[in-house]
């Protein structure tokens, strides 16, 4: 980790409760201090799109309220009375207990104390999230480790066709909820049976179904793929990775020929819904031609500062679709160091030929802005957060927000998800460099 | 070097009494060892004036505050935000609990030993 971050783009460990709180009945109960939520919810939540779980949104989640008191005398027995009165009170189907730094740093045994809930009206088991070992992707990870370790069952059956979906991060990956529901449709489209556990019309009931997919997908560069493996290791469930949630005709074709090839699916049907939406792709890509070219000014290469699977879904599309270039490419997630050289294959794995572009791994989103600020191409597009607003503004840059934190608007159910969410990115990103004076109008 | 330890409570046994419905604090002195005797029984004007709420934020807590001035920490049952503040500008620590004080000075003892540095918590 770097010694001090400025524009963090991500939550503390912590912020692992979203990953929780996006399950339909899972009630996540805190053991921290009463600042800890706010903090996360900074990143993942109101300021990433306006977004709030549903149902337990982030003011009802039960907390110890960790204080003095506990310090000194341990507050074990304080979190067994939240979680007492929380089996009262909640009408949840499965309980996480979860700590922060302060618990951990005096040593309150929450494993104990879920353990203690036994034969409990609501099943209760516990994660460890402290912020001073990692950030939300750790606690993301730890708390589908708990799931995956105390809570699911062997189902005794296998269903070859049904697929789980781990890879996407809910609430981190800005536009997870929409992705989830068109990608739902896609699998369905080519013969799969998806299961997702998280977001609308999804929940505890899927995650009990994992151990009798056929396969899990694991969609991003890196993330998940430790569950993926536990998975394996425990229910012999095999993954197949694909690293990145696909946007536009290139790489959501690739994707659904890879898993036709993978699930030994029906490959007419597939092929003739790949000609379909692609036909579909190229109409709506046609009739904003005319006003592409009537941009004065089209951009050739884009910046991007943020998460690793935003990164590649972006750089991807971007290059082998709209063929433009990446310049400079900051990964903020805190990579582990075993995984960067997977991530950095992922971004050079695109369809150019000179690509002497940089990848830096750095959590200082600050660095970024300075490094930009001092060397840039003028009227470029720089992809990122709501922090690099500003930064693109100042260097004269158009600006398309894709990562958290998303800015305070509305989210909705926006995404870029396969052929559909290419059309929207190319959009997005021809109205930014059309509407914005800094590059428009110029040339 | 020994320090202080008041405690609100009504049989000297158990901690259960209210900060603001506190007429006196046992004083406790502890040692390196974390033994510890009962040495005073200070007498203070009850904050919340016998149960009727007035003086919450006013002077009667800086008056007990600064009658407690040489104790580290002290131990109620319930406390409230403004108790907290006004023993804070002393450096003292308050703490809600509710345990025979036989429990809690061995763990205000450990936690003090594990947190050498003087640590006002
Ligand atoms: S880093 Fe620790 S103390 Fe800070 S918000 Fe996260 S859990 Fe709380």
């Amino acid at each position: 980790m770097a010694e001090c971050i400025e524009q963090s783009r991500v939550a503390c460990a912590l912020g692992g409760i979203y990953t929780a709180l996006a399950i339909d009945g899972v009630l996540p109960v805190t053991h921290t201090g009463p600042g800890c939520l706010a903090q996360a919810s900074d990143i993942l939540g109101r300021v990433n799109g306006g977004q709030a779980p549903v149902p337990f949104e982030e003011s009802v989640v039960p907390c110890t309220d960790f204080c003095n008191t506990d310090v000194v005398f341990g507050g074990g027995e304080h979190l067994r009375t939240v979680i007492e009165k929380s089996i009262e009170y909640y009408d949840a189907k499965l309980i996480i207990a979860v700590d922060g730094c302060t618990a951990e740093i005096v040593g309150d045994d929450i494993e104990e104390v879920a353990e203690s809930f036994e034969g409990s009206r609501i099943p209760v088991i516990s994660a460890k999230l402290p912020g001073f070992v990692g950030n939300n992707l750790f606690g993301h990870s730890q708390i589908l480790k708990s799931i995956v370790n105390q809570y699911l069952e062997p189902t005794g059956e296998v269903n070859p066709l049904q697929v789980n979906v781990f890879g996407i991060v809910p609430f981190y990956d800005t536009f997870w909820q929409g992705t989830l529901e068109r990608l739902e449709e896609l699998l369905k489209a080519i013969g799969l049976e998806p299961n997702i556990i998280y977001g609308h019309g999804h929940g505890i009931e899927n995650v009990k179904k994992i151990p009798s997919a056929g396969f899990n997908l694991v969609l991003s560069p890196w993330i998940d793929l430790d569950i993926a493996k536990l998975l394996e290791q425990k229910f012999k469930t095999p993954f197949l990775q694909f690293d990145n949630v696909p946007i536009g005709p290139t790489e959501t074709t690739k994707f659904i020929r890879t898993l036709v090839e993978y699930a030994g699916l029906d490959q007419v049907k597939a092929e003739s819904y790949i000609k379909k939406s692609e036909d579909r792709y190229y109409y709506y890509i046609s009739r904003h031609q005319a006003f592409v070219y009537a941009c004065k000014y089209i951009p050739k290469d884009f910046y991007f500062i943020g998460s690793a699977a935003a990164a590649v879904s972006v750089t991807r599309f971007m290059v082998n679709d709209v063929g433009s270039v990446p310049l400079r490419i900051y990964i903020t997630d805190n990579v582990p160091k075993e995984r960067q050289e997977d991530v950095r294959k992922s971004l050079y794995d695109v369809e150019l030929e000179d690509k002497d572009y940089e990848v830096i791994f750095t959590e200082d989103g600050g660095l970024a802005a300075d490094d930009l600020k001092k060397e840039h191409e003028d009227r470029s597009v720089v992809f990122g957060s709501n922090w690099d607003l500003l930064t693109a503004r100042s260097i004269g840059s158009a600006f398309v927000p894709v990562c958290a934190p998303y800015g305070q608007t509305l989210i909705g159910s926006k995404n870029y998800f396969g052929y559909e969410g290419g059309v929207a990115l190319f959009s997005d990103y021809y109205a930014e460099i059309a509407t914005n004076p800094q590059v428009a109008f110029i040339g | 070097m020994s320090y202080y330890i008041a405690v609100a409570t009504s049989d000297g046994e158990i901690i259960d009494t209210h900060f603001g419905h506190a007429s006196s604090f046992l004083i406790l002195e502890v040692d390196d060892f974390g033994n510890y005797e009962e040495i005073e029984d200070r007498q203070v004007r009850p904050a919340c004036g016998g149960g009727e709420c007035h003086a919450c934020a006013g002077s009667l807590m800086n008056e007990i505050a600064e009658s407690l001035k040489d104790v580290d920490f002290v131990l109620c049952a319930r406390s409230g935000p403004h108790a907290e503040e006004a023993l804070r500008r002393y450096g003292i620590a308050l703490l809600d609990v509710m345990m025979p004080i036989s429990r809690a000075v061995p763990k205000i003892h450990k936690f003090r030993q594990r947190y050498r540095r003087n640590v006002v918590i």
